[in-house]
């Protein structure tokens, strides 16, 4: 069941009018059977998987607490690491060559090849360890784990809940409230329109870009490269705004998954702004153990590097995305050694050279993220040196390239003026803050272009299969 | 403040991140630079260089670790270890 369709559009609607309408105390025991039940619905083995994740991690967070001995905290966590990451790993292996990473589709139920997301829930239930050993507060109950570690609407591509922003929420759920269930409202919608207005009306040009033999030109690569990261990044904030929308209708409050990234100074701050749970999953347990390793200052530029490294092998376990996290890695850790060497020498830009200087630093910022989601697009290395060299050669006009920048700017510019427009106003989720007026007029707005633009038959979700 | 005085330290110590690395809101002296997201890496060398500067002692980079970087007052109390005993 895809999250855009009349299907899930019902089933929501169903779960969210029992939600506010029997005993609080059984809303959790609904949740629960909602979410299992979806994910049965996708393929009923995966429960058993689910299930026994969750489970397994509630244990062995019973035995990291803060009542455990150190020998006795330290096996829950090997057993965790071993048992989530085998799990993971093993998952992956199988996976590869099973499906491949330039398509836009979940493999179906009937290879179970790699479960859908897999990763979202085995990171869950990892971290929730791992918090629990670092003096987070456990679950009170298997129940209300199983909510945490599989709630559905944060099932298939996270955001990934941590324990101890998710777990007081649902101990006990919260009563309805009139605001939170407005901005889901707000969220659904916006996500709704990232999705199958922007991301999937973008599609076709990537497409064009990626899947033909190569581009007529370099402006025509360029452009596909640019479609593909909005593609991408409206796909994924859309869907996480829809997750996080639904549930707020539902009274949780998930994590932000998307900080207008597109609006950093350098890839370090792209890294806190993109795919937020993640980037902080991975700086809590991969990035802060190599900052404590007994080690000199050179660790602050091998941390990065590693870190995103391991996040490209966990997109795939091959050398494209090796280099992908490697290319993130190393503008992260340049990044550093800059803002280090301008400090030592106590440098700071002055007149007009400092106005001019945030728009140069995002301006390169998003050359540099979208020259690494071409490793992230395309078959093979080769094709992704070749649209590279592609793209930075003399930009020719030519039909095809008019066609894709025609596409490219009415797709792509109301969601740059609608990330702008919200940066001018403080930041991501601040268009809920316009006038009413202005308010009412961007929703019938972006109500006529869903309405004569949207692509319902959307396809699935990009991360959603990883 | 007179650098190197351990009571002046802390409020330096203290103003030097909430005014420098915290970019937004506050945060206690007890409360974990890491968790809280308060402050980053590039932060906590940024500390280290603030540390050596004002107090004059060499930070070696095996020494900085997410437990003695924790805190405002983990800093505090490392910085009180590297310095010489008050005569």
């Amino acid at each position: 069941m895809k999250i855009v369709s009349p299907e899930f559009l019902a089933f929501f609607l169903l779960v969210l009018g029992l939600n506010w309408s029997i005993p609080r105390s059984w809303r959790t025991g609904l949740l629960v059977l909602a979410s299992y039940a979806f994910y049965a619905l996708w393929d009923w083995r995966c429960v058993f998987l689910l299930f026994g994740l969750s489970a397994a991690s509630y244990l062995l967070g019973k035995s990291a607490g803060p009542s455990a001995t150190p020998t006795r905290r330290r096996l829950a966590i090997s057993a965790a690491v071993a048992l989530h990451v085998g799990v993971l790993a093993w998952f992956k292996f199988r996976a590869l060559g099973a499906d491949s990473v330039d398509v836009l589709r979940v493999p179906g139920p009937a290879g179970l090849a790699l479960p859908l997301g897999l990763s979202y829930y085995t990171f869950s239930c990892l971290g929730y360890v791992l918090d629990v050993a670092r003096g987070a507060p456990p679950a009170e109950g298997l129940l209300t784990y199983c909510l945490f570690a599989g709630f559905f609407v944060q099932l298939t591509a996270g955001p990934i809940g941590r324990a101890r922003a998710l777990l007081p929420q649902l101990q006990p759920l919260r009563p309805f409230d009139r605001a939170r269930f407005y901005e889901g409202c707000h969220l659904i919608y916006w996500g709704l329109f990232q999705k199958v207005f922007v991301a999937d009306n973008l599609s076709p040009i990537v497409v064009a870009v990626f899947d033909a033999s190569s581009a007529d030109s370099g402006l025509s690569a360029l452009l596909g490269i640019y479609a593909f990261t909005f593609q991408l990044y409206g796909d994924f904030a859309g869907y996480s705004n829809i997750a996080r929308g639904m549930g707020k209708c539902l009274g949780i409050d998930l994590a932000e998954n998307f900080r207008l990234p597109f609006f950093a100074q350098d890839t370090q701050e792209h890294w806190k702004r993109w795919h937020v749970s993640l980037s902080e999953w991975f700086a809590d347990f991969v990035y802060r153990p190599i900052v404590d390793l007994p080690l000199g200052y050179w660790k602050f530029f091998a941390a990065p590097l590693l870190t995103l490294l391991v996040m490209g092998l966990w997109h795939k376990f091959t050398p494209q995305m090796a280099l992908l996290g490697l290319n993130y890695g190393f503008w992260i850790a340049l990044t550093i050694y800059v803002k280090l060497w301008a400090l030592r020498r106590d440098y700071e830009p002055t007149g007009l050279f400092a106005k001019v200087l945030p728009w140069l630093n995002r301006f390169v910022t998003l050359h540099l993220v979208c020259g690494g989601f071409i490793l992230l697009r395309s078959h093979s290395l080769s094709q992704a040196a070749a649209l590279l060299s592609q793209a930075v050669s003399w930009p020719r006009p030519t039909p095809q390239a008019f066609d894709l920048a025609g596409r490219l700017l009415f797709f792509g510019l109301p969601l740059a003026a609608a990330e702008a427009l919200e940066f001018r106003m403080g930041g991501a989720g601040s268009l809920q803050r316009l006038k009413p007026a202005a308010r009412v007029s961007l929703y019938a707005g972006m109500f006529l272009l869903l309405l004569k633009y949207g692509q319902f038959d959307s396809e699935s979700f990009f991360y959603s299969k990883f | 403040m007179e650098p190197g005085k351990p009571m002046d330290a802390k409020a330096a110590i203290r103003e030097f991140v909430l005014t420098k690395l915290v970019a937004e809101g506050t945060l206690r002296d007890d409360e974990s630079f890491w968790e809280t997201r308060a402050v980053d890496s590039l932060g906590i060398v940024r500390l280290i260089h603030f540390l050596e500067k004002t107090f004059a002692i060499k930070v070696p980079g095996r020494d900085v670790t997410t437990q003695t970087f924790s805190s405002i007052d983990g800093v505090h109390a490392y910085l009180l270890s590297r310095l010489p005993p008050p005569t």
